[in-house]
C-alpha cells in the first residue's frame, strides 16, 4: 500500500481566510508613486479599499527603506498619511474583527496611529483605531473600537515599554459576540478589555473613513513617524492557531 | 497644538468624553499642582477654549491628548490673536 505523505509546511496565503483589507508594501503593483512619494495604495482584499494621498508634500515614500529586504511604505511623521474618504465595510456587521499590523515606528518620543477608521454615523466617532503613544521606554500601544456606532468607545492599552526603533507585529481582536477586545504584541498578550460593548455583532453601517499613518480625526499630533509593511484585517476574532498561521508568514517573510 | 470646534457646543461634548475617560477633575486635588488637597475647589476646565467666532471655538490640546481622544476632536489650526485691550 502506498504511503501518502502530507506536508505540513503548507504556506499560509492572506487570501485563504478572506480578508476585508490587505494593504501589502513588498507588493510593488500595488503602489502608485513619482519619485518614490505615493499617491496610492491598493488593497489587495478584492474590496477595493484603496488608500490615497493626492498632496506631494503629505505622500509617503516607498522605495527607500527595506525590511528584510522587501519594500516598507515610510511615513516622515510631519504630514505623511494616506487615506480613503468613500464608504467602506469594514467592521460592518461581523461578530469580530482581527487587525494586524507590521510596522516599525522611528521615533523615542512618538504618538503615531497607523490605521483608524470612523464608524458608520460620523467621522468624528472611531470604528476602530489603533495607536501608539508617550515616549520610550513608557510608550503605550493602543487599541480603540466600538460594537455598534451608538456605543461608547473602549479601549485596551499595553504595558509600557520601548517601541521605538524596532519592528514589531500588533495585533488586535475585536470579538464583539463576546464582549472582549484583546491585543497582542509579537504574539504575546498585552492589554485585555473584557467588558468591550454589548454581546452583538456590530453595526449595519459602512465605515465612514479609512486612514493609514494618522487618526480618523485627522490630528497631526498623530501622524506616524515610521514605516509599515503590512496591514491585514478580517472579519473574525481570530483564534490562537489562526493567529499561529499569520505569525509565521510575517516571520517568514519580514523576519519578525 | 491648537484645534478648532464649529461650535462651543461640540467643544463641550468632545472636552466632556475626555475629562471623563481621564477623571478629572480629581476630587480633593489641586488642580495645577496635581497635590492632594482636601480643600481644593472643584475645576470646570480641563482646557480652556477661546471663542474666536461661533464657528470657530479654539483649545489648545496636548499632543497625547489629540491621540487618545481623537473622537469629536476638532481641525488643527493656528493659535487665536490675542487681542491686547489698550
Amino acid at each position: 500500500m502506498p504511503t501518502t505523505w502530507i506536508n505540513p509546511f503548507v504556506e499560509f496565503d492572506p487570501l485563504d481566510l478572506a480578508p476585508v483589507l490587505w494593504l501589502d508594501a513588498d507588493d510593488l503593483s500595488t503602489i502608485t508613486s513619482s519619485s518614490n512619494n505615493v499617491s496610492q495604495w491598493n488593497d489587495k482584499s478584492g474590496n477595493g479599499y484603496h488608500v490615497s494621498q493626492s498632496t506631494g508634500t503629505a505622500q509617503p515614500k516607498t522605495g527607500t527603506v527595506t525590511r528584510n529586504g522587501r519594500n516598507v511604505i515610510d511615513f516622515d511623521g510631519t504630514g505623511d498619511y494616506l487615506i480613503r474618504t468613500t464608504a467602506t465595510g469594514i467592521g460592518r456587521n461581523v461578530t469580530g474583527m482581527t487587525v494586524y499590523i507590521v510596522a516599525k515606528h522611528d521615533s523615542q518620543t512618538d504618538n503615531s496611529t497607523p490605521i483608524a477608521t470612523s464608524s458608520g454615523t460620523s467621522t468624528a466617532s472611531n470604528r476602530f483605531f489603533i495607536y501608539l503613544s508617550g515616549s520610550s521606554p513608557s510608550a503605550t500601544m493602543t487599541a480603540q473600537g466600538r460594537t455598534l456606532d451608538s456605543d461608547s468607545a473602549q479601549a485596551t492599552t499595553s504595558s509600557a515599554g520601548s517601541f521605538a526603533d524596532v519592528w514589531t507585529t500588533q495585533v488586535v481582536v475585536y470579538d464583539y459576540a463576546d464582549t472582549a477586545l484583546y491585543q497582542y504584541i509579537d504574539g504575546t498578550l498585552n492589554g485585555s478589555n473584557t467588558a468591550f460593548q454589548t454581546a452583538t455583532t456590530s453595526s449595519n453601517t459602512n465605515s465612514l473613513r479609512l486612514t493609514v499613518g494618522i487618526n480618523h480625526a485627522l490630528a497631526t499630533a498623530a501622524l506616524m513617524d515610521g514605516q509599515i509593511a503590512e496591514i491585514l484585517v478580517y472579519h473574525s476574532a481570530h483564534s490562537a492557531t489562526t493567529r499561529a498561521s499569520v505569525y509565521e508568514y510575517f516571520k517568514q517573510k519580514w523576519d519578525v | 497644538m491648537f484645534y478648532s470646534w464649529q461650535s462651543l457646543s461640540l467643544f463641550d461634548t468632545w472636552h466632556a468624553n475626555v475629562k471623563e475617560m481621564l477623571g478629572i477633575p480629581y476630587p480633593g486635588r489641586n488642580a495645577r499642582t496635581g497635590e492632594i488637597d482636601e480643600d481644593a475647589q472643584w475645576t470646570d476646565a480641563y482646557t480652556n477654549p477661546v471663542i474666536v467666532s461661533q464657528t470657530d471655538v479654539r483649545a489648545f490640546v496636548e499632543d497625547e491628548i489629540a491621540v487618545r481622544f481623537p473622537d469629536g476632536l476638532g481641525v488643527p489650526t493656528s493659535p487665536p490673536i490675542a487681542i491686547d485691550d489698550d
